[in-house]
């Protein structure tokens, strides 16, 4: 199965995930996204889902001065990306239990 | 901290290689998006020693990857309008658009809206059909002459058989149009603009009739005999004698109001006490308008008739003699609907032609025709 393409399904709601955790600018995002375990994420697409994310109206964007290096844009999210993530989640609960149903999968899934 | 000199060309280097794939974009959202480009690049470049190239691609790669997820329409190529793609971001980016987004954004909590949301891209189609369709309506419109009453089909050229053919040309047209097989991608623009000035034209322009300066208070209606529509009544009485005046009604005693009234009619024709239009007292003056111009040049005459062989003498009626003016009782009984169903109307109730006055019953008031 080829990774890239699931991604591209879920690369909004795992950015908003991530966001949701802890404020981040796009690097760090990228970064925690990798972390996560999804190495194949291309940092160009992170960069352009926060941006659509954010003229969206589902996050929110504040710049952090810094005195050594470039300001940093920071993104967060807001109460329509809440909204959003946690319909995405519960869609995403129930395709995954759809699909470990057509597997044959038994999954214990964490609360 | 800081990039060293080196890095700072490398990375302006593929700064200014993404900055040539994002040109065609409008000005503040390219901006913008370098400025977090920018940012990447510096970090980027600050983990280590691998250049920009290998860690990240090609900058004309990390541009495509970046519009794509940034929702925007992929680089115009050279072929394309470049006034086009520039729009299309343009209109991508625009706060009306941008607002709707925040707006489906926040409804997206709504199971109900959800469901329509979902359902409602397969209407598409639909609205192809539909659009060719107002728009043959249109253009019938506007070839017509003088409307008459809607029909499901339009009238092209005054001809239903154009008008069908119109249609089997328009409606495949605009399905092919937005189906994207027939237009240049220099003219894909025109879709949004013609397709709302389609619904406007369609919604505010009427079917070719004149606007009758009064409104009446009959409804019209459309009175089809064997031969066609019947938008005029010549009355008769039964020896030839043209009748004049006449009013109409139906069996439950409505008025049967004509069905075609041009300014000309209306200016020409019969009004009652109050000035009003009576609108079932036939024949009503016609206007022969030149097709081209519209204006009038004449006065419809009444058309030849041919006469059934009635029996000479008056025809059975409860009238001694068709000549006689009604009698008030007459009147009255035929003027009060109630009672009319069973009241045998004489064959031919001559009223005297033109401008005299008729007995006004008390139980309805009947209009008083002048002719201006």
């Amino acid at each position: 199965m080829d990774t890239s393409q699931l991604l591209k399904g879920v690369l909004d709601v795992a950015v908003l995930a991530v966001v949701q955790q802890a404020d981040g600018y796009g690097y760090d995002v990228v970064r925690r996204l990798r972390t996560a375990g999804l190495e194949d994420v291309g940092d160009a697409s992170v960069y352009g889902t926060l941006r659509r994310l954010y003229l969206g109206g589902n996050l929110t964007s504040y710049v952090v001065p810094s005195d050594e290096g470039p300001h940093r844009k920071y993104y967060a999210i807001n109460s329509a990306g809440r909204s959003l993530l946690e319909l995405s989640t519960k869609t995403w609960s129930g395709f995954a239990d759809t699909m470990d149903g057509l597997l044959g999968i038994k999954r214990e899934r964490a609360a | 901290m800081t990039a060293t000199t080196g890095e700072q060309t490398a990375i302006e280097r593929y700064l200014e290689a993404v900055r040539a794939e994002l040109a065609d974009l409008p000005d503040e959202e390219r901006v913008d998006m370098l400025e977090d480009v920018e940012q990447h690049l510096v970090e980027v470049a600050a983990e280590g020693d691998e250049p920009l190239e290998s860690r990240l691609g090609p900058p004309a790669e990390y541009a495509a990857e970046l519009r794509a997820a940034a929702g925007l329409p992929n680089r115009a190529s050279d072929d394309d309008d470049p006034f086009a793609a520039r729009l299309a971001a343009r209109i991508t980016r625009s706060r009306i658009v941008r607002s709707s987004q925040r707006l489906n954004a926040s409804l997206q909590g709504t199971a109900a809206y959800r469901e329509v949301e979902g359902f409602v891209p397969q209407l598409r189609p639909a609205w192809w059909v539909l659009r060719g369709y107002l728009l043959a309506r249109l253009l019938g419109a506007a070839t017509s002459s003088q409307g008459h009453r809607w029909a499901f089909i339009p009238e092209m050229w005054d001809s239903y058989v154009v008008g069908v053919i119109a249609l089997l040309v328009l409606i495949p047209a605009s399905v092919a149009w937005s189906r994207r097989s027939l237009v240049r991608p220099r003219l894909r623009w025109l879709t949004i603009p013609a397709s709302v000035a389609i619904v406007i034209a369609a919604l505010t322009a009427d079917s070719g009739t004149y606007r009758a300066p009064q409104r009446f208070d009959a409804p019209y209606s459309t009175v089809i005999g064997p031969a066609g529509k019947i938008i005029n009544i010549y009355p008769y009485a039964s020896d030839g004698t043209p009748l004049k005046a006449v009013l109409l009604y139906d069996q439950d005693g409505r008025p049967i109001p004509g069905v075609v009234m041009d300014r000309y009619s209306v200016e020409q024709g019969y009004r009652d006490q109050n000035g009003r239009i009576v609108p079932n007292m036939f024949p009503y003056p016609e206007a022969i308008r030149d097709p081209r111009t519209g204006e009038v040049v004449g006065e419809r005459q009444r058309p030849a008739i041919v006469l059934p062989p009635l029996m000479a003498g008056p025809t059975p009626s409860t009238t001694p003699t068709p000549r006689q003016p009604p009698s008030v009782s007459a009147m009255t009984s035929f003027a009060s609907p109630a009672a009319s169903p069973t009241t045998k109307l004489p064959a031919a109730a001559p009223l005297v032609p033109s401008a005299s006055t008729v007995p006004t019953p008390s139980v309805v008031a009947t209009p008083t025709p002048t002719r201006r």
